[in-house]
């Protein structure tokens, strides 16, 4: 059974198509729930209650092959990230002026592995990490975010950069350690 | 170009497959799926029905309130058989003719504010003394003293013949008036309404341990909400 087929009988009521769906997006939408959730349990919260939502509204999405199930979902999670982390007052973001841009340290970044990249991800704080994720992952642009977030752009681009920078930081650092367990 | 941007975004693509992800991977997805399942079918709850409740109970606690807070009637009295200021006056009627009878006094005095009904009590310890001495004017004149609200009627009985004897030729008023009953402290005891007839008859009582809660009566006006608990072994 492929995913159209699945969403067809999941409208209609089915528990098993809904279950199969379940079953084959989760790991995914947990990965993105992960990303800006700090905590493994508040993922999983955030994870069914997506999911939720996703079966409740699911009569009203209109398929357009499997990608826009996999984009409307992961849009469902992001957002439940964003109310989440708006109920528990988690980023109090201040208006800061614009710096320059900071590149993005992609050629170290590609020797990291993906749980790597995830622990450098996850340990940023949490006004960075979201903006950082919403921007350089998720492909939202500075405008979008600041709507989402409702802050200045400005607000968003300063965050970004600080984001990279402590990104940078992090993983010379790690790449010290790294070399001084080699040397030993 | 092409080459640099798929080596950009290697590592994001990493992030966004589980595979690379033993760790974060779900463990017990049936139990997840138990719950969400469990949420999706779940019947909706009736919270206008708790509403409704809600605004009964609210509906009947105020009626109590305003029941209990509008009435104007007290719950404790005795009815005293004989009020004691008609024998206390008698011998001033015998000492002065145009007084007339007690049954006249009585009338004077019943028609006196309930204040002057404490003097009552007074009049009646003086009584003795008032035989006596006969200086019968003379302390009527300190009882009048004592007593401001008497004093008007007092007065006239004592003093002024000239304005007794029109109130004592003047024909008896048919008027109908209003007896009131003095306790043994001299105060005026209203009789039982209505309200707390029905209360004494009907109303229930509960022991505890050894105090009796009588609940409120209704219509008392000292009545203010709360019971009254009285110990067994007190004579009331």
């Amino acid at each position: 059974m492929d995913i159209s087929e699945l969403i067809r009988e999941a409208k209609k009521g089915s528990a098993a198509a809904q279950k199969c769906l379940f079953d084959l997006l989760s790991d995914k939408m947990m990965l993105v729930c992960r990303r800006y959730v700090k905590s493994y349990e508040d993922s999983e919260e955030i994870l069914l209650d997506g999911f939720y939502k996703f079966f409740r509204n699911l009569s009203a999405f209109n398929y357009q092959g499997d990608g826009s199930v996999n984009a409307w979902l992961k849009k469902i999670m992001v957002n439940e990230c964003l109310m989440f982390l708006r109920s528990k007052h988690s980023f109090i973001i201040a208006t800061e002026q614009q710096p320059e841009e900071i590149p993005l340290p992609d050629d170290a970044l590609n020797k990291l592995s993906a749980s790597e990249i995830l622990n450098l991800i996850i340990e940023l704080p949490v006004g960075y990490r979201t903006i950082f994720n919403l921007h350089v992952i998720e492909g939202f642009t500075h405008k979008e975010i600041s709507r989402m977030l409702n802050i200045a752009e400005g607000t968003s681009k300063s965050q970004l950069n600080k984001a990279k920078l402590l990104l940078q930081k992090n993983l010379i650092k790690n790449d010290n350690e790294y070399a001084r367990q080699q040397s030993k | 170009m092409s080459m640099q941007d798929n080596s950009q975004n290697n590592w994001k693509i990493l992030l966004e497959d589980p595979q690379c992800f033993q760790d974060e991977i779900l463990n017990d997805k049936n139990e997840l799926w138990e719950r969400i399942h469990h949420k999706l079918h779940k019947k909706p709850q009736h919270k206008v029905l708790t509403w409704y409740w809600m605004a009964a109970c609210l509906l009947i606690i105020t009626i109590a309130l305003v029941a209990v807070f509008t009435t104007n009637e007290k719950k404790d009295y005795k009815v005293v058989s004989s009020p004691s200021f008609v024998k206390t006056l008698k011998p001033v009627g015998t000492q002065n003719s145009s007084i007339a009878t007690p049954k006249k006094s009585e009338n004077i005095l019943s028609q006196s504010t309930p204040k002057s009904h404490t003097a009552g009590s007074i009049e009646k310890n003086n009584l003795p003394e008032l035989k006596k001495s006969g200086e019968s004017k003379n302390i009527i004149d300190s009882i009048i003293s004592q007593l401001p609200q008497l004093a008007i009627t007092s007065t006239a009985t004592a003093n002024d013949s000239s304005t007794l004897k029109p109130m004592a030729i003047a024909p008896p008023s048919k008027k109908k008036l209003r007896v009131v009953h003095l306790n043994e402290i001299g105060q005026p005891v209203e009789e039982p309404t209505v309200n707390n007839r029905f209360a004494e008859k009907h109303g229930i009582g509960w022991r505890i341990i050894n105090a009796e809660i009588y609940n409120p009566v209704y219509g008392s006006s000292t009545n203010n909400g709360l019971l009254l608990i009285k110990p067994r072994t007190s004579s009331n």
